[in-house]
């Protein structure tokens, strides 16, 4: 796997040294080369296991049905859990988060 | 370890009948924490006044002659990944370290109903990535038993609190062991809960398909109290099942957790006990087998034959789903920047970014699912024949700290009898094997979904015998 050419770390979002790209590029070789037994397991026609898909042999352990809540109105707001979370924002003026220009206009 | 605290029955009977008080008990508990942590290091925050105001309130209930529920009163240790609204909430990361929690987690909430103390916040791996605590960004937690050693992880804090007495028991997760090793490592009682038995709301995500919090204390008696405190569907939950299945449907009694376990079956499956399998460890868990065999259960050799698997599924679904709920961390909402991650935490958002990346979601990620799904099909065809099914809980006892930092491979294959059970969505406990030598090792029972109950029942019985 590559990530030197930094199209995974883009897609995580996440900013690495180069020695942090030599150290990664090994570990996961290593972890790769580990899972890739699974090539040799026979899955034709198994349905796999999501977290959405209820039931029957491929479903997820728990939920049966979907949990729908009361087709009406949300719970009214709780003043104090907002004023918690605006609080929250690491940058902010008033009630809006400031957030780094995303859309640079030409 | 000199100082050894009480279990939840023994301290509710104690504060009941006025023969300590609730501030009493706080204190002493306090006491424990000012005088291990500068050793243990456990906690990351630590609510000595609001536990003082709790135990006052519950003091006056007591004198006014009202009965206290079994919980009222308790001191229990959260691990820093369970939201305490106002309280802060690290996941054991740099990025949270100034974040307080807008709201209580479901099983906050329900705990607090029933009384119980918070005593403050205990410290794990960042994000719950880790098998040893070490990959804290707040330093590591010790093993009370042998300082040099581990506690386990990612709810090392929490086990280790327990184990030394700091608290009468305390709340982790487990996502692929995370409860069960710790405890094992510390010589204590873990439970991971059916997925879906305990609400997930409040818990900071890792990996959504695997996560549940579970109870960590000094007997199987106690973490059943919590249990039933904490289960529950829940509204905010999707994933929570229905109330039905939960509190198990009318036409089957619970198994009491001391009656008949006579006509429990046991399994152990046979790839559980091959090479890897420390020697001590496996002369440990053969000496509980000839247990129960003495105790005229009917004992089988089973075979789960997709379990070599299980691991190389593990470490692909889990970083798969941790790197897509780590995207929430973007410096925007709340938190730090993203180059606050820590190491090990950057290693699996990569790997899950990659094993979700186009062109290698189906050859990793899917076909994880799909073995993932012939790994629970080995389950339930057991569970036609047994009812409960035996392991080891790990391969080993507490590693020394520095032995598994250099590989992350090694540090995985520690979890290589823990993961079965968060795939297949099924309860595991793991209680301290007997005989085991100057250190603790875990012995651990699986059981069907919901069925907690054949766990508590045959794991309080090997308590006591």
């Amino acid at each position: 796997m590559n990530i030197a050419g930094d199209h995974l770390a883009n897609l995580a979002k996440l900013s690495l040294s180069e020695k942090e790209k030599k150290r990664f590029e090994a570990d996961l070789a290593g972890i790769l080369a580990y899972v890739d037994q699974l090539q040799e397991v026979e899955t034709n026609g198994i349905a796999e296991i999501t977290p959405a898909s209820p039931t029957s042999q491929g479903g997820h352990a728990a939920p049966e049905i979907n949990q729908l809540r009361e087709d009406g109105p949300p719970r009214a707001h709780n003043e104090k859990e907002v004023a918690a979370l605006r609080d929250a924002l690491p940058a902010r003026e008033e009630a809006y988060a400031r957030v780094p220009l995303v859309i640079n206009k030409k | 370890m000199a100082y050894k605290t009480f279990t939840i029955e023994k301290t509710h009977e104690l504060l009941a009948a006025k023969k300590i008080s609730c501030r009493e008990l706080v204190n002493t508990h306090l006491e424990q924490i000012k005088k291990q942590e500068s050793d243990i290091h456990a906690f990351l925050d630590v609510y000595e006044e609001e536990a003082f105001v709790r135990a006052q309130a519950i003091d006056e209930k007591i004198q006014r002659g009202e009965t206290i529920g079994i919980l009222e009163g308790i001191p229990i240790a959260v691990k820093d990944n369970i939201l305490i609204k106002e309280k802060r909430a690290t996941a054991g990361s740099r990025i949270l370290e100034n974040y307080d929690a807008a709201y209580d987690a479901t099983v906050i909430k329900k705990l607090r109903d029933a009384g119980a103390i918070f005593l403050g916040k205990t410290n794990m791996d960042e994000f719950a990535m880790g098998s040893s605590t070490e990959h804290s960004a707040f330093g590591p937690t010790k093993n009370p038993v042998d300082h040099e050693r581990v506690p386990g992880g990612s709810s090392g804090g929490s086990a280790a609190a327990v184990a030394a007495g700091e608290c009468v028991a305390a709340l982790g997760s487990d996502t692929g062991g995370s409860i069960r090793q710790p405890a094992a490592f510390c010589g204590i009682v873990g439970l991971k809960p059916t997925y879906g038995a305990v609400s997930r709301y409040g818990l900071i995500a890792m990996a959504s398909s695997l996560d549940q919090i579970g109870p960590m204390a000094h007997t199987v008696a106690d973490t059943k109290i919590l249990f039933e405190a904490m289960k529950g569907n829940d509204p905010l939950d999707a994933t929570t099942a229905q109330k039905s299945k939960i509190t198990l449907s009318s036409d089957r009694v619970p198994r009491r957790m001391t009656g008949q376990i006579s006509k429990l079956k046991i399994g152990i499956p046979k790839e559980y006990l091959g090479e890897g399998l420390n020697e001590d460890m496996r002369r440990s868990f053969e000496n509980a087998r000839e247990f129960f065999e003495k105790e005229e259960l009917e004992v089988k050799d089973i075979s789960l034959p997709h379990t070599k698997y299980a691991l190389a599924v593990y470490y692909l679904i889990m970083p798969a789903e941790a790197s897509t709920n780590l995207a929430r961390y973007d410096g925007v909402r709340y938190g730090g920047e993203r180059e606050l991650f820590g190491e090990e935490v950057k290693r699996r958002i990569i790997l899950g970014t990659f094993v979700l990346s186009h062109g290698y979601y189906d050859a990793y990620y899917v076909k994880a699912q799909k073995t993932r799904a012939l790994i629970k099909q080995d389950f339930l065809s057991a569970f036609e024949d047994v009812d409960v099914i035996m392991t080891p809980t790990t391969p080993t006892p507490a590693f020394r700290f520095g032995e598994k930092t250099n590989d992350p491979l090694a540090m995985y294959l520690s979890d290589i009898y823990t993961v079965t059970a968060n795939l297949a969505g099924i309860p595991a406990l793991s209680v301290p094997l007997k005989n085991s030598g100057s250190l603790p090792r875990g012995l651990q029972f699986m059981a069907r979904h919901f069925h907690e109950d054949d766990l508590f029942a045959l794991g309080n019985f090997y308590e006591h015998h």
